[in-house]
């Protein structure tokens, strides 16, 4: 196409066949590139609904057809499965890439970060039953393993840790979620969430060890139990490590990119130390809207929001426009659904808007140093549009609410 | 402009109903529902961005002059 910045940009690559890398293509059409686009994906299948690979996909609802999203048939993309990325030369805008046993150079105009994340790994004996939820393998392994009945031990009490769990309450399963915080999911939503969501989980028969950690586990080939950091030793037949994720960045190391945590970038998504690279979803590292410090977002909506950011970057040059937008997750646990809109932090107040924990249909907000950082839902989505205008303002102040709602 | 949503697709996270109150509701069964047949102006920005931040591309635009 006829560059709208200098330089010509004929072969773009995007590393990452997900929704940050297939919405960043889409997006790229969308605005008039009529090019190459290659797509490089270390996975067998097709973009398909990541989400489920915790929920419904896991609890045997749904088939892998139906976990396909598609929606790229028209776009002319040349989707390269099973293709990792290996090394990259900036200068020669160039990536190393394997495919099986085979190696190629592919060459670009432009390159998309788009590798999201891999799990954090336990250092423990490789030993059958022991699971990481990722990719779709992953949870194709799982779900065929939790049709055993076995005894689950979930290690991490998180967005994955506790979606497993009420996954394998649905199944009937016996589980036990071991969550180093004081409450489940609390890094995340905080205490008073925190404890809501655990006592959910202990409603519908979890049990739930918090301020305890897996250790260690045992057990001949495959797994019969699990070493706590309080002592206690749970009988197990599958341990789900489920204690976060990394960017998935190894493939940059000895590119020259600040890999620290996450691909670092400018507010418009342009990768720092280089020319014509963006990077967007999980793995992209951005200042904070706030322009204090800066940010990454492990979820699906932060990924759909910035791959029009970062396709714009590719194409207009560094006069793109940042990315600001609040961006929101979602999790569905039992029948709670709750929706995080922003991105709060350890130690923020919080404080309900409207309805009550109790009722189970709430709106609270989080707020630190008097400024509101993020809106949460308890099964009201449908209000969180009437408050998201307060994200980033003061209008909270210390316990009494004072909103022009 | 009016919004076609495929209810097979859906997965029900709401994301609609947060970004588009006004256009989209949240039916018993966890799969929303449309309000509005037509999109009025007002709602063009809020009905467009539900489109776009759908996770399972359940939600398009239908064009007037595309009818």
């Amino acid at each position: 196409m006829t560059p709208r910045v200098g330089g010509v940009l004929r072969d773009v690559v995007v590393v990452g066949g997900s929704v940050a890398g297939i919405r960043t293509a889409a997006a790229l059409r969308r605005h008039g590139f009529d090019g190459s686009i290659r797509v490089l994906s270390a996975e067998t299948v097709e973009h398909y609904y990541r989400p489920a690979l915790s929920k419904s996909f896991l609890a045997g609802e749904q088939t892998e057809d139906e976990l396909l999203l598609g929606g790229f048939d028209d776009l002319n993309l040349e989707i390269l499965s099973n293709t990792l990325a290996v090394t990259l030369d900036t200068k020669r805008r160039s990536l190393m890439v394997r495919r099986g046993p085979n190696h190629a150079e592919v060459r670009y105009d432009a390159l998309v970060v788009a590798t999201g994340l891999t799990p954090r790994r336990m250092p423990w004996p490789e030993l059958e039953g022991i699971h990481y939820l990722r990719e779709l393998a992953d949870a194709q392994t799982l779900r065929r393993e939790l049709g055993r009945n076995p005894s689950v031990v979930i290690a991490g009490g998180g967005l994955i840790g506790t979606e497993v769990a009420a996954t394998c309450r649905k199944l009937g399963l016996d589980v036990t979620i071991v969550q180093p915080a004081p409450s489940l999911l609390e890094p995340a939503v905080g205490p008073v969430m925190g404890r809501l969501l655990t006592a959910l989980h202990t409603a519908h028969g979890v049990r739930v060890r918090t301020g305890a950690s897996v250790i260690g586990v045992a057990g001949h080939r495959r797994v019969e139990s699990a070493s706590l950091s309080t002592g206690e030793r749970l009988p197990a037949d599958i341990v789900v490590v489920a204690a976060g994720s990394r960017p998935q960045t190894d493939w940059l190391v000895g590119s020259g990119l600040d890999i620290s945590d996450g691909v670092v970038c400018a507010a418009n998504l342009a990768v720092l130390g280089a020319e014509n690279i963006v990077a967007v979803g999980d793995v992209a590292r951005y200042p904070r809207p706030s322009g204090v410090g800066s940010m990454r977002m492990e979820h699906w909506e932060n990924a759909i929001r910035q791959s029009d950011i970062a396709a714009r970057r590719v194409l207009d040059g560094p006069g793109a426009p940042a990315f600001t937008a609040h961006t929101a997750y979602w999790t569905t646990q039992y029948e709670t659904q709750i929706h995080v809109l922003g991105a709060p932090a350890m130690g923020d107040e919080f404080h309900i808007l409207e309805g009550g924990l109790a009722e189970r249909a709430a709106v609270a907000a989080y707020h630190r140093d008097g400024t509101v950082t993020a809106i949460l839902s308890l099964n009201q989505p449908q209000r969180l549009r009437a408050y998201r205008q307060l994200l980033g303002t003061a209008r909270l102040h210390g316990p009494a609410l004072v909103s022009d709602q | 402009m009016k919004i076609r949503l495929e209810a097979k697709r859906c997965k029900g996270t709401g994301l609609c109903v947060a970004v588009a109150p006004d256009v989209f509701a949240m039916k018993e069964n966890g799969i929303p529902t449309l309000l509005v047949d037509e999109v009025p102006e007002a709602l063009a920005h809020d009905a467009e961005e539900a489109v776009t931040v759908c996770p399972s591309l359940a939600l398009t635009v239908v064009e007037d002059d595309d009818e």
